[in-house]
C-alpha cells in the first residue's frame, strides 16, 4: 500500500489518531496520517468532509481533542500557533486570508513575522522572484489583486517563514484554468525546492497527478490511501472524486 | 465671533478627550471585536487616582504616571482574568464581560475612594489666555497638545513598528495573522494595556476641567463609544475625527441652543449616523475582493 520510503527516519509530519470537534459535532475523528521529508502528499475528499479542520488542527488553529502531531520529531499536539510557525510548518489557507487593506509587501513582510531582518529582506526578493506580478504591485493594497494574485501573494507570504512543510488549501479554488496550471506549476517547483507539501484539493485529478501518495478523508475519517495512480484506479474513487 | 471662538475652544477641548476615549474602543475593538465597556472606567481612574496620588502628596507628573500605571494593570487583568478565558466565546458574551468589569472597578472606585467630587490642579495654573475676545484656559491647551502627541505616537506605532503591524493585521484577519506566526493573545493583552492608558491620559487631561467622581466613567465612555461610532468603529482616523465633531457638537448646541440639551447631543447624532451613514463617517473601504 504505502509508496512512501518506508520510515527508516522519523517522517517530517506524523499524525496519529488525531481528534477535532466543532462544539458538540466531531469534525475528525481518529486520523492518522504521515508526510515524508520532501514529498509532495494530497488529501481529497468532498466538501464537508473535514479537510480544512485538519489543516486547521495541524496549524494549531484549533485545538485537538484526541490524537498526537509530531512534527520533525517532536510532539506539537498542544503548541501554539506561532510554536509551530517557528517549527517550520506554514499553511496557505483557503480563501487566501490576506491582510486586505496592507500593502503586498507588508503582506509579505509580516508573512517573516518570526524571521530576521536580513532573512525577511531575502525572502521577499525570492518570492518576487517566485511570482514576479507581486514585484509590479507591492505597493498596491493586498485586497485590490486579483483572485489568482491574491493566491501568488498568499503563497508568497507562507514561504516566508521558510517552512520544512507546506499546508495548501484548495490553492486553485476559483481560478481560470490557465491560473490553476501556474498555481500547479508553482506548487511542484517549490517541492524541487525540497519543501515537503501536504495539498488539500478539490480539483482531485491534478492533485493526484502530482502527488507522491494520497490520503482520502470522508466525514472526518480517513477512507484510503495509496500512491496517486493507486487511488486513480480506484474504483470508488474514480467515481466519487474523479467524476469518471 | 468671539462667541464662536469660545465655543470652538470648549468643543476641540472636549472633543479630544472624546477622542482619546473613542481610540481606546477602536484599539480594541480591532484587536478582539469586542466592545471594551470598561473604557469609561480607564478614564475615571486616570482622573481619580491622579487626584488622590496628588492629594498623597505625589507630584503631579508622578501621580499621573501612577494612574496610567493603574488603568493599564486594570486594563491586562480585565483581559487576562476575564476576556481571555473565553476567547472562544461569542462577542456578545466578551461584551457583558466587560460591562460587569466596569461595574466592579466603579463598585471598587466608590468604596476606595469614596463619593466625592474631586478636582485635579490644573497642570500650568488657570490664568486663562485671551485670544481674539474669547478666553482660552491653558489646561485647554494641555489636553489638545497632549491628546495630539498620543495621536501622532499611535500612529507611529501602527504604521512603524513590527508589533504595531501585526496588530493591525490580526485586526484585518485574525487567521492569517495566527498562520504567519502572530500571537494573538498578545495582540488582545497590548491592546487592553494600551486603551487603559489611553483612558487614563484621557482621564488626568479633562480632571482639571470637569471635576471627576467615581461614577465619572460612564458618560465619558458613552461619549468615546459614541465618537467611536461616528467615525467608524475600528478607524483610529475616524475616532479622532468623529471625537472632535462630537465635542463642537456638544459646544455648539450648549452655547446657541441651551446647555440642558448638551448631554443629549451624542445620542441624537448616534441616531442619526447609524441611520444614514450606517458605517460611520470613515466607514471602513471595502477593500476586500473575493
Amino acid at each position: 500500500m504505502n509508496a512512501q520510503p518506508e520510515a527508516v527516519v522519523a517522517p517530517l509530519l506524523e499524525v496519529v489518531g488525531l481528534g477535532a470537534q466543532y462544539g458538540r459535532i466531531r469534525a475528525l475523528e481518529g486520523v492518522s496520517m504521515r508526510v515524508a521529508e520532501g514529498a509532495l502528499v494530497a488529501l481529497i475528499g468532498a466538501n464537508g468532509a473535514g479537510k480544512t479542520t485538519l489543516l486547521r488542527t495541524l496549524s494549531g488553529v484549533r485545538p485537538a481533542v484526541e490524537g498526537t502531531v509530531r512534527f520533525g520529531g517532536a510532539d506539537i499536539t498542544r503548541a501554539p500557533s506561532q510554536a509551530r510557525v517557528r517549527a517550520g510548518l506554514a499553511q496557505v489557507p483557503e480563501g487566501r486570508q490576506v491582510f486586505g487593506p496592507m500593502s503586498v509587501e507588508d503582506n509579505l513582510r509580516l508573512g517573516g513575522y518570526l524571521r530576521s531582518k536580513a532573512d525577511v529582506v531575502r525572502g521577499i526578493e525570492h518570492a518576487y522572484e517566485l511570482f514576479p506580478v507581486l514585484r509590479d504591485k507591492r505597493r498596491e493594497a493586498a485586497g485590490m489583486l486579483s483572485g489568482g494574485q491574491q493566491q501568488m501573494l498568499a503563497i508568497g507570504r507562507a514561504l516566508m517563514s521558510a517552512p520544512k512543510l507546506l499546508l495548501l488549501d484548495e490553492p486553485s479554488m476559483g481560478l481560470a484554468p490557465k491560473l490553476v496550471e501556474e498555481v500547479f506549476g508553482t506548487i511542484e517547483r517549490l517541492r524541487r525546492e525540497g519543501v515537503s507539501i501536504l495539498l488539500v484539493e478539490q480539483n482531485a485529478m491534478a492533485a493526484l497527478a502530482i502527488a507522491d501518495h494520497s490520503y482520502v478523508l470522508e466525514t472526518g475519517r480517513i477512507v484510503l490511501e495509496g500512491s496517486g495512480a493507486q487511488l486513480r484506479e480506484d474504483a470508488q474513487v474514480r467515481e466519487a472524486y474523479l467524476g469518471l | 465671533m468671539a462667541e464662536f471662538l469660545q465655543f470652538l475652544f470648549s468643543g476641540l477641548t472636549s472633543g479630544s478627550i472624546y477622542a482619546l476615549a473613542a481610540l481606546g474602543f477602536a484599539i480594541i475593538f480591532n484587536a478582539s471585536g469586542v466592545i471594551n465597556f470598561a473604557q469609561g472606567e480607564f478614564i475615571m481612574l486616570g482622573g481619580m487616582v491622579s487626584v488622590f496620588l496628588a492629594a498623597a502628596g505625589l507630584a503631579l507628573p508622578l501621580a499621573i504616571l501612577g494612574a496610567v500605571l493603574v488603568a493599564v494593570v486594570a486594563g491586562v487583568l480585565i483581559d487576562k482574568a476575564a476576556i481571555e478565558p473565553a476567547r472562544d466565546a461569542e462577542v456578545v458574551t466578551l461584551i457583558i464581560i466587560t460591562i460587569g468589569a466596569s461595574i466592579l472597578i466603579q463598585g471598587l472606585a466608590q468604596v476606595i475612594f469614596g463619593k466625592g467630587q474631586h478636582a485635579l490642579k490644573p497642570f500650568s495654573g488657570d490664568t486663562p489666555l485671551a485670544i481674539g475676545g474669547a478666553s482660552l484656559l491653558p489646561q485647554s491647551l494641555w489636553v489638545m497638545a497632549v491628546s495630539a502627541l498620543v495621536v501622532v505616537a499611535l500612529w507611529a506605532f501602527f504604521n512603524r513598528t513590527r508589533f504595531g503591524k501585526a496588530m493591525l493585521a490580526s485586526s484585518y484577519n485574525r487567521l492569517g495573522a495566527q498562520l504567519v506566526g502572530i500571537d494573538t493573545r498578545r495582540v488582545w493583552l497590548v491592546a487592553f494595556a494600551l486603551s487603559g492608558a489611553l483612558g487614563a491620559i484621557a482621564g488626568a487631561l479633562a480632571a482639571p476641567i470637569t471635576m471627576t467622581s467615581y461614577d465619572a466613567g460612564l458618560m465619558l465612555g458613552l461619549k468615546g463609544f459614541v465618537a467611536a461610532t461616528l467615525g467608524g468603529l475600528g478607524s483610529g482616523a475616524g475616532a479622532v475625527a468623529g471625537g472632535l465633531v462630537l465635542g463642537l457638537a456638544e459646544a455648539m448646541t450648549a452655547g446657541y441652543v441651551s446647555s440642558a440639551y448638551k448631554d443629549a447631543v451624542p445620542f441624537v447624532l448616534i441616531l442619526l449616523v447609524l441611520f444614514f451613514l450606517p458605517r460611520g463617517i470613515f466607514g471602513s473601504r471595502a477593500v476586500d475582493r473575493v
